[in-house]
């Protein structure tokens, strides 16, 4: 028996790697697109709108009367830090959610968002720290959050089902700290509330979207280099290790990235109401299955943000902060996985 | 291509406080079909979670060409050593050509590109386990025979001269098993992949290796042909059950007949303790 393949089958295996190589290209610039529309809308919507020609004279330094300010001090940090902050929790997010191999095991639904939000909050309220600080504080909560799920977790080896009751329990926890601390500040208003409980891009300045922009191009540019190994984890970790992957030193790097692109997110906009959790399964419908869609992923993110926050600002008929308007968005799909995992007999 | 040579040396190893595995030496005949076979926890699984480096043994160390598994780079080692774990899985909805893409892992470095090489290997792979026409499949939707010529597809397009696997006949209807078992005969033949398997069935692991190591309590009863592990005594020592050995006629190797206390002829009924064929007690 011949083993060795006829050229025409190696011919087809490689036109049909092209062809999805080519399909996930497609879908990349289509989101693009959509990112580059939400970002037009952020820069030209507000008290009154701004054409896009004056939108592009503001931003390479124009005089332009009534609108110079807004759109270069207002809106472009506002639309920069959406962006940044989306695509922080979005690839955060799916890495999570492959890693566990469940779309309930998102950093916001285990309680790491929440550790992050609540060492962020007692940092700032209770400590009066500021700046890079409190980026610091929250990315070690992030991680202190995670070591212990999974040391809770652990009986002989951590399975996913109790990892992730024992993460919304610790984020039950975590959020009534938040609700404390925040309970201790009477000087604060509504919306500052609101931005350590669901989330905000309110009051946003470039200095703040700086550790963002650094933590998306160390932890993102990480992942994205780990992305084939990540591929190969999904397969079990016997398999992963089987084909090479050094599983203790990459899984530990991919979860400390992935914590890490959470909490600075989190420690500057508050955790914005499931934009991890939605980003990873809308990402993997719209690129079909295949590859664990990294960053699609971060592209849904930062558009669940931007749009999330146009819509709380201008379409409703009072202003939300933005993680109102993505909760309600994903409240409704938690709950049809939650059935949807009962209905499969618990395997959630 | 000289054949790789896999021994273990003084292995101990386990989970908890006591070994599974006590002391154990093996080295696998080059370029052969192996069978690891024994009664349920008796350390089948471990011993290949060692030699495939998953589970570092607490003594003693597993050579591969004279070099310890320990000290080589895990990158190099999958190169040279595939292993099919017994439940690997795959993702939703992932293709076959995808999951069979997996294999070149290690063959590929941070930077480098997929190349012609690459398309080849997996293409080989596909066609010698026969699924290149379910190259476009989603694999979730296969057979469960057809499933399992997937994943050694992906261990195949590895490239390595070694291949573990860990039960791979399991869930298997027999048609499929002998399917499965087939194929690695093939590739031990065409390729001069050297084949260690963990087989449960007795019978199929007689007919399909070269070489049986029969393992009792963490250590190595019987090694050899299965002319010389498959005997009445051994079987006896390593299962606690009583058989007749015959000779397959389909194939010349041995196969082993249990016997039961219930629906036994008079010749092999064991006075005394067996049941009369009516059914009243001895």
């Amino acid at each position: 028996m011949s083993l060795t393949a006829p050229a025409p089958l190696a011919a087809r295996v490689a036109s049909l790697r092209r062809a999805r190589s080519r399909g996930r290209c497609r879908i990349a610039a289509l989101i693009g697109g959509l990112l580059a529309v939400g970002i037009t809308l952020t820069l030209s919507v507000g008290h009154s709108v701004t054409p896009p020609l004056d939108v592009v004279r503001a931003l390479t330094g124009g005089d332009v009367p009534g609108a110079g300010f807004s759109v270069r001090e207002l809106r472009l940090p506002r639309a920069v830090l959406a962006t940044l902050a989306g695509m922080s929790f979005g690839l955060g997010g799916v890495v999570f959610q492959t890693l566990l191999r469940n779309p309930l095991a998102s950093p916001d639904i285990i309680g790491i968002s929440s550790g992050a939000s609540a060492a962020a909050v007692v940092a700032i309220v209770l400590l009066g720290w500021t700046g890079a600080a409190v980026s610091v504080a929250a990315v070690l909560a992030g991680l202190a959050v995670a070591l212990l799920i999974y040391l809770l977790a652990w009986r002989d080896r951590v399975s996913g089902a109790r990892l992730i009751l024992i993460g919304i329990g610790i984020s039950a926890m975590l959020e009534s700290i938040i609700a404390w601390v925040l309970s201790r500040a009477p000087a604060w208003t509504l919306q500052e509330a609101l931005r350590w409980l669901t989330g905000s891009v309110n009051g946003a300045t470039v200095d703040q979207a700086l550790p963002v922009l650094l933590s998306l191009g160390l932890f993102g540019g990480l992942l994205l280099g780990l992305r084939r190994e990540i591929g190969a984890m999904r397969l079990s970790d016997d398999t992963a290790a089987a084909l090479g992957v050094p599983l203790l030193r990459d899984k530990a790097l991919v979860i400390l990235a992935a914590v890490g692109l959470i909490a600075v997110a989190t420690a500057v906009t508050g955790p914005i109401a499931f934009v991890a959790f939605l980003s990873g399964p809308v990402a993997a419908r719209v690129t079909g299955p295949g590859r664990a869609p990294l960053g699609t992923a971060a592209l849904i993110g930062a558009l669940l943000v931007l749009i999330g926050d146009f819509v709380g600002q201008h379409l409703l008929p009072a202003r939300y902060p933005v993680g109102v308007v993505t909760g309600a968005i994903g409240a409704p799909y938690l709950l049809y996985l939650i059935v949807r995992a009962n209905r499969q007999g618990g395997h959630a | 291509m000289t054949a790789p040579t896999l021994q273990a040396l003084g292995l101990r190893a386990g989970y908890g406080a006591t070994p599974i595995l006590k002391d154990l030496t093996l080295a696998l005949p080059p370029g052969g079909i192996s069978a690891i076979v024994g009664a349920n926890a008796c350390g089948k699984s471990t011993l290949l979670r060692c030699l495939s480096r998953l589970l570092r043994p607490e003594r003693g160390q597993v050579v591969l060409d004279g070099r310890s598994v320990r000290d080589m780079p895990t990158r190099d080692l999958a190169r040279r050593l595939g292993l099919l774990p017994q439940a690997p899985i795959a993702p939703d909805g992932i293709t076959v050509a995808d999951l069979v893409s997996h294999g070149r892992h290690p063959h590929q470095g941070l930077l480098s590109r997929w190349t012609r090489a690459d398309d080849a290997a997996v293409a080989d792979a596909l066609a010698a386990t026969r699924t290149a026409e379910l190259a476009e499949r989603a694999v979730d939707e296969l057979s469960g025979g057809q499933r399992q010529r997937v994943w050694i597809a992906m261990a195949l397009a590895q490239e390595t001269d070694i291949l573990l696997l860990d039960e791979p006949t399991t869930f298997l209807d027999i048609a499929h098993q002998v399917e499965v078992l087939d194929l690695l005969v093939d590739l031990n033949r065409g390729r001069g992949t050297t084949v260690v398997m963990v087989l449960h069935d007795l019978n199929l692991a007689a007919r399909y290796a070269d070489h049986l190591i029969a393992l009792r309590d963490g250590q190595i009863r019987a090694a050899g042909t299965p002319a010389e592990v498959l005997t009445e005594e051994i079987v006896q020592q390593v299962f606690g059950l009583s058989c007749v050995v015959i000779e397959d006629p389909t194939s010349g190797r041995p196969m082993m007949l249990p016997r039961g206390r219930h629906r036994m002829t008079q010749a092999h009924r064991a006075p005394g303790r067996d049941p009369e064929p009516d059914g009243t007690p001895p």
